[in-house]
């Protein structure tokens, strides 16, 4: 009877130290996805801000993948990927097409100055 | 300079410029504007050249800039009023002031033209995609304006005229000469900085001849100014000639600037009679602790007692007040010149001096100041009539057995 007692306990601590064990793991797990999470919305404005809309576009592609990220990336997101003014000035035919005719004016003042 | 295309002018470099520091600002903090995709809701209130006002754009960041910029000639144009004020009296400042907001103010240039653009005068226009270039482009900037003579002469585009050495040789641009710290104006006290012997008798700064010689050659070339070197020249002549009365070529005069009428519009214009290449030495009208030279170069400007008749009668009634021959810095400075051939290269020479033939008779009062009146003579008759010297009285005394 105790010898079947000491053979349960045995047991009992395995399955517990199994269940520990990946616990343990599941936690290393989450806090290495987190820390990736961060890091992404972090950097990626930084390293592309100039490319405009495919910037945009990608962003917006990313944000589907989660919401904790999509609020990461939103709060980061560089205020020149949506700035009417660069979208324009940015776009060599967009100005061309925009441009105000040219009035040449043919000036007669005359010799240095 | 080719004129760029409107697009040109406005378009921003998507590569670069949002990684600078200027490119981490929102547009409309700077220019103004309103967010629509709608071309003209969106420069609703623009301000296209934000820098005409710096104290509100650019002194955020640079306040010690800014703090000048009242005393800085790119943005007062001061060095028109010091002469316009001279040859004219108060009764007739509306005139000129009307004159002047026509025909002068335009060579203004604010912060944004030296670094961000090309100057409103040659068409404006972003130079490199919106991004600040901490030193100006010496073409697209600095001799934008500066063409005509600076640029002609420093780069050698006159026909025959070599460019100046310190182009062809050196390959400097104006900010090696000309730095910041003459671009900006200046300081509320020169004497913080300048605490030599200039302290104790600065100029009045009310001529860019005036006050401390900046840029001065001798900075570089220092022993020449103090005849430290073996050129006899130099130890002759080091401190009663300008650097350039030897060391210039042919640079350009003008004659008689006006204001026209146009035939076709009615509206007023400038023109000058004519420019011309010359080389002419005269005496210094601005003697004084940094330019004690006896003798410099001048050339004419294109002032005429008529110039501004289109705004009213006699405005410049005190012609005479001022030369129209004026101290000249010429920009083509070359180590070897007729003038350093030999001695009676200019002694003796008179036509390297300004002589009263060279004015033109409604002009020589004016410049009474700078017309030689005798030329220096040759060498061997100034070596027969010079007096004996103490040193050499001593010498001879010395070696008699």
């Amino acid at each position: 009877m105790a010898k079947h007692k000491q053979q349960r306990s045995i047991e009992v601590k395995f399955v517990m130290g199994l269940a520990l064990l990946v616990l343990a793991f599941l936690l290393i797990g989450c806090g290495g996805g987190a820390a990736t999470k961060t890091e992404t919305a972090v950097t990626e404005p930084s390293t592309e801000p100039a490319a405009g809309v495919d910037v945009a576009m990608a962003l917006e592609e990313e944000t589907s993948v989660g919401v904790e990220t999509a609020v990461a990336l939103t709060a980061t997101m560089p205020i020149t990927i949506t700035d009417e003014c660069l979208i324009c000035h940015l776009d060599k035919e967009t100005l061309i097409q925009t441009a105000d005719p040219v009035e040449e004016v043919v000036s007669e003042n005359e010799g240095e100055g | 300079m080719a004129p760029l295309e409107p697009w040109e002018k406005v378009i921003i470099d998507g590569e670069t410029y949002p990684d600078t520091v200027h490119g981490q600002i929102a547009c409309q903090d700077c220019h103004g504007g309103v967010q629509s995709s709608d071309k003209k809701t969106a420069h609703e209130g623009l301000i296209a050249n934000p820098s005409n006002d710096p104290g509100t754009i650019c002194g955020d960041c640079h306040p010690d800039v800014v703090a000048m910029n009242d005393t800085n000639l790119h943005t007062n144009l001061e060095g028109y009023w010091t002469v316009l004020n001279t040859r004219s009296v108060p009764e007739n400042h509306d005139q000129i002031s009307q004159m002047f907001g026509n025909h002068c103010n335009s060579c203004h240039a604010s912060c944004g033209e030296c670094h961000v653009s090309q100057p409103n005068l040659v068409g404006g226009g972003l130079i490199d995609g919106h991004n600040f270039n901490r030193t100006p482009s010496m073409t697209r900037n600095c001799t934008a304006c500066h063409g005509s003579r600076v640029g002609n002469e420093y780069l050698g585009k006159h026909e025959d005229l070599r460019p100046d050495v310190h182009f062809r040789q050196g390959r400097m641009s104006c900010v090696d000469c000309h730095t910041s710290h003459e671009m900006h104006g200046q300081p509320a006290e020169c004497e913080a900085c300048h605490t030599g012997p200039e302290a104790v008798s600065v100029a009045p700064a009310d001529h860019r001849y005036d006050g401390v010689q900046s840029p001065r050659c001798e900075t570089c070339h220092v022993t020449a100014a103090i005849g430290g070197d073996e050129i006899e020249m130099h130890q002759q002549h080091g401190g009663d000639l300008s650097c350039q009365v030897c060391h210039s070529i042919s640079y350009t005069s003008c004659d008689g600037c006006h204001v026209a009428v146009s035939e076709t519009t009615g509206n007023p214009f400038f023109a000058t009679d004519g420019s011309y290449l010359s080389f002419k030495i005269g005496r210094n009208p601005r003697q004084s602790y940094d330019r004690p030279y006896d003798f410099v170069t001048l050339r004419h400007v294109p002032i005429a007692a008529d110039s501004f008749a289109f705004y009213g009668d006699n405005l410049l009634p005190n012609m005479a007040a001022l030369p129209t021959w004026v101290y000249a810095t010429p920009h083509n400075i070359q180590r070897e010149t007729p003038q350093t051939e030999s001695c009676d290269a200019c002694h003796g020479n008179a036509d390297l001096f300004l002589t009263i033939d060279d004015v033109y008779p409604e002009e020589i009062e004016a410049n009474s100041s700078v017309i030689v009146d005798t030329i220096p003579a040759p060498v061997a008759e100034l070596n027969a009539t010079a007096p004996i010297t103490a040193t050499e009285t001593v010498t001879t005394t010395d070696s008699t057995p």
